[in-house]
Order: structure tokens, then sequence, then C-alpha cells
């Protein structure tokens, strides 16, 4: 799985009729802190993210399983909001047991996205797998 | 199979519900000498591995499937050992 920032919807009217009912999110790959952005894709969204959201999404055939009929053609599916993501990138002086840092990466890395929701709007909302 | 560090986790509230429970954590792939070699992903952990753990990681669903014994589900990036040694014969990185 992967990051992903969702910077827009795509809407087909004529699709095939697998992906009927499902929402296909514009997203671009980040990484732990929403930075250095990769080549946008679309993705099948399962968890009902908005724009702006820090995302994960898994590529290849695992993406079809994510959909409740696995017989089909996506590629690549939103499985997952990120609250919080830590990551140290020193990885040559990461000893075993070491801490990670009180302050997430994350909370302080780039600019705030656009329409991003609280922590805890996100933990409160209803509705949505789980 | 891939050799990785453990470099952190992800803490995620929404998600698909062949997810929950499952804790994450972020995986760097790394070389013999300990060098990171390309991106990091998000795994999910099946035997209780922590940061800064040289892990073995599967990225392939069916094999995902069979150690988390959820076959056909979403996930297929697994941490499936902490590896003790490793490198080529006659090195040992951590």
């Amino acid at each position: 799985m992967h990051f992903a920032r969702v910077i827009g919807t795509v809407v087909c009217t004529e699709k095939v009729p697998a992906f009927r009912a499902q929402r296909l999110l514009l997203v671009e790959p980040v990484d732990a802190r929403l930075q250095n952005p990769g080549r946008p894709l679309v993705a099948v969204d399962l968890v009902s993210a908005a724009t702006g959201q820090h995302v994960f999404y898994v590529r290849g055939r695992e993406a079809a399983n994510a959909l409740p009929d696995a017989d089909n053609p996506a590629d690549a599916a939103i499985v997952g909001i990120v609250d919080e993501a830590r990551e140290i990138t020193d990885v040559a002086a990461l000893a075993p047991g070491a801490a990670i840092p009180e302050s997430p990466p994350a909370s302080r890395g780039g600019e705030p996205a656009p329409g991003v929701v609280s922590k805890r709007r996100r933990a409160h909302r209803s509705g949505g797998p789980q | 199979m891939i050799v990785a560090r453990v470099t952190g986790d992800v803490v995620a509230t929404v998600k698909h519900p062949a997810l929950s429970g499952d804790k994450l954590l972020l995986v760097q792939p790394i070389a013999a000498d300990g060098t990171a070699i390309g991106k990091s992903t998000i795994a999910v952990d099946s035997v209780s591995a922590g940061l800064g753990d040289t892990v073995l990681v599967v990225d392939e669903g069916n094999s995902a499937g069979q150690v988390l014994n959820r076959p056909r589900g979403p996930i297929r990036t697994v941490i499936v050992g902490v590896v003790d040694s490793w490198g080529p014969d006659g090195e040992s990185g951590g």
C-alpha cells in the first residue's frame, strides 16, 4: 500500500458494469509527509475520501479484491484515510527499538491541503466502512 | 520477498473492513549495507515487528492472503518475518 493525496474526482457516465456505483478519484502518490508528489492516477474509492485528504491505496490485482464483487477491472483502490503517519527517513541511523519522534511529520510537513477534514471530525464521522 | 527496515507507522480510523485490527507499518527496502533502496511502502504486520527492525516482506496478494488467512483480500504487502541477520556469505547485516 502507498500514500496518496486526493486531488480530484473522475466522472464517467459510460463505464464497465463492474464500476457502476463506484466512486473514482484522482490521486497523486505522496510520501508519509504529503510530499514528493508522483504521477497522478485514478483509484476506486472505498472509504468516502474527500479532496485534499491523505489516504493510502493498494495497487494491482488486490485493488479489485477491495470491491464487494472482486470480478472487476480496478487496478488501484483507496482503502484507508490517514489520521497520522510517522516515518524516520534516516534509515541507516535507525537502531532497533528506537522511538518515533513525538511530533508526527505528517502534521507539520507541507502546506495543509484544502478541504482536509480535521482528525477529530474524521474520528467521529459516521457512515462508510468502519 | 524483500528485506526492509521498519521506519514508521500509520494510524487510520477509516479504512477498508479487511484491514480492521491490522497494525500498519512503513517499511523501507534496504540493501545489504543497510542503505535505503527505492520508496517505502505500507505493510500489514503479522509478526509484531517494531520500529527499526529488519524484516522480511512479501509483496504479492496470494502470499499475503495465505499468511493472514484471508484469501482474496485487498492486501498485498505483509511483514512475514523479523530478520536476525542477512547478507552475502561472510557478511551479516542488522
